[in-house]
């Protein structure tokens, strides 16, 4: 399809802002923090930026026009994207398309959020904070009200995902312990991870405080400040830069807009068919993968894109979790900085900027995936239902 | 849209800020978030009403469908009816809430909601009743529809299963 892309752009620069509890932060300002220090990395004045694709919270209205306000930017070419998780990788996806149509040369995408500052200045915030995601769970507001019947909030959605995994496939709460546990692993070797100073047995596990079963607290992803960015160029303007360059060697988009509750979406997800582009553009399959860097919302989501993404066969994410594969030194190390679960949620976009390092082998040998050379990293948002691929390797 | 955003706060949690008291839910009249009625979704309502579930029909190609639309999904006809169903279904999959979202339900914790794939076809969201001490539910059990008003408002379908004492 998209083969002839294939190689031809790339990462130039990858920051972050702090990361955690950062009180009186804002998405704006943690935006900016990212994108400066991606600029840095990048060894690029912010004049050599002509493209901003980024993404705040749902709530602000245009948040790239004000990410270029406060950089003091004239853009070719700019917009907010709105898939949920799956936006972060589309920004990339669409920096690229940006690019070769001529609208820029070199984009800024990022995204940012201050989920735990803005539920902790105030009681008054966090209920406010609390109805809004109440009032998200509505499948089809205009049309019938799932709140009607007790169903509120993001974790019920993705747990009606995992008892149905568990049913047809025999996958089990200790699996979905696994995972938790090997990311917690991989942010206790990450510094900046919310959840780097707090260890997790399986035990501890077990006894988390349930949410909405078959989900306990360790199943969900943090509330977290964070932001993240990437510049994306192209590989010739790449090669004048200060970092050796990351290809994007793939990417796919697909989105299930039938929804959540058709068909089998919610145990056979669009990371099928969204990871079968990126393959076919990058020329490579699921064993040619080094690193897996996977949108981890919840436990489960990660399980099933370790089959979606063809890491092993359906039905089957259970056991290869469980069989230590994840953790750095297995076979397939996954959420190398801890993942959405323990470094921070920052809808993906920390999910690229990690890719990224790896495969520049930023990091000592605590940290690094020795043999990395590809890898692969994913977004999900609208519950879901659209998914995003992308596949990196190096130069 | 429903969203995949992160939802945990571990300190929040152990501090026990996050749920609302227990004790607010004994304030009478107590209901949850009704349905806003449409002009799609007032037949379903009306019929709710009567004690029967409807959905509607594809007048060209036969499909039942749910929510409520003004298009098939299927064949893109705009031409329906509404037909009552047998109310019949099974349990598609199902969560059991442990944390209160919203005062209505706290009697109620913990309670589960289910998705019913109805006999016609449909799924719909639901949350099932009568289940009693009884926790070896499981996909693909199957359902039938039991009408519940809320306080003196509509009524609610809810589900409970079919060989429930």
């Amino acid at each position: 399809m998209n083969a002839e892309l294939r190689d031809r752009y790339a990462i130039v620069g990858v920051g972050q802002s702090r990361l955690g509890e950062v009180p009186g932060s804002t998405a704006l300002s943690l935006m900016v923090e990212a994108a400066v220090s991606a600029m840095d990395d990048a060894g690029l004045e912010k004049i050599g930026i002509d493209g901003i694709i980024c993404r705040g919270p749902d709530d602000m209205y245009g948040f790239h026009q004000q990410v270029g306000q406060l950089l003091g930017l004239d853009v070719g070419f700019s917009t907010t994207l709105d898939n949920g998780g799956a936006s972060q990788i589309l920004s990339i996806i669409l920096a690229v398309s940006a690019i070769e149509a001529g609208l820029c040369n070199t984009v800024l995408c990022g995204y940012a959020r201050d989920a735990w500052s803005r539920t902790h200045h105030s009681e008054e915030a966090r209920m406010s904070q609390r109805a809004s995601g109440a009032a998200q769970s509505q499948h089809a507001r205009d049309s019938y009200s799932s709140e009607s019947f007790g169903l509120f909030g993001a974790p019920a959605m993705h747990a009606f995902g995992a008892r149905r995994h568990m049913d047809l496939y025999g996958t089990t709460k200790d699996q979905l312990g696994a995972i938790a546990i090997a990311f917690r692993e991989h942010a206790r070797r990450n510094p900046l991870a919310q959840m780097h100073a707090r260890e997790l047995t399986l035990d501890e596990y077990r006894a988390g405080r349930p949410i909405v079963e078959p989900f306990n607290l360790y199943d969900c992803s943090l509330r977290t400040d964070a932001a993240g960015a990437v510049i994306v160029t192209s590989l010739e303007r790449a090669r004048d830069l200060r970092k050796e360059p990351v290809r994007i060697s793939g990417f796919g988009t697909h989105n299930n807009t039938s929804g959540w509750f058709h068909d089998e979406n919610m145990t056979s997800t669009a990371a099928i068919q969204s990871s079968k582009k990126a393959y076919s553009m990058a020329g490579l399959g699921p064993s040619d993968i080094d690193v897996f860097e996977v949108y981890d919302c919840f436990t489960y989501m990660a399980l099933v894109q370790l089959e979606d993404y063809g890491f092993c066969q359906k039905g089957e994410g259970g056991p290869f979790a469980e069989s230590g594969a994840l953790r750095l030194g297995g076979a397939l190390p996954t959420n190398t900085a801890g993942g959405q679960l323990s470094e921070g949620h920052a809808e993906g976009m920390l999910q690229v900027v990690e890719a990224a390092r790896q495969i520049r082998h930023d990091y000592g040998p605590d940290r690094q995936v020795g043999n990395a050379e590809v890898a692969v990293a994913s977004g999900h948002g609208g519950n879901t239902v659209c998914h995003s691929s992308l596949i990196l390797t190096s130069t | 849209m429903p969203s995949c955003g992160g939802e945990r706060d571990e300190r929040e949690f152990e501090r026990g800020l996050v749920d609302l008291k227990i004790e607010d839910a004994s304030e009478e009249a107590l209901l949850p978030p009704l349905p806003q009625i449409t002009e799609e979704t007032r037949p379903f309502w009306e019929s709710c009403e009567k004690g029967v579930l409807s959905l509607q029909r594809c007048a060209s190609c036969s499909q039942f469908r749910f929510p409520p639309s003004v298009i098939c999904p299927n064949c893109a006809s705009m031409d329906h009816s509404w037909e009552p169903v047998s109310g019949l279904g099974t349990v598609f999959s199902f969560v059991t809430f442990k944390r209160l979202y919203h005062k209505a339900f706290a009697s109620l914790l913990p309670y589960v909601v289910a998705v019913v794939e109805l006999s016609e076809g449909p799924r719909m969201v639901s949350r099932l009743v009568a289940l009693g001490e009884d926790d070896s539910l499981k996909c693909g059990a199957p359902v039938k529809v039991r009408f519940e008003r809320q306080g003196n408002e509509l009524m609610l379908p809810l589900f409970e299963l079919v060989d429930a004492k």
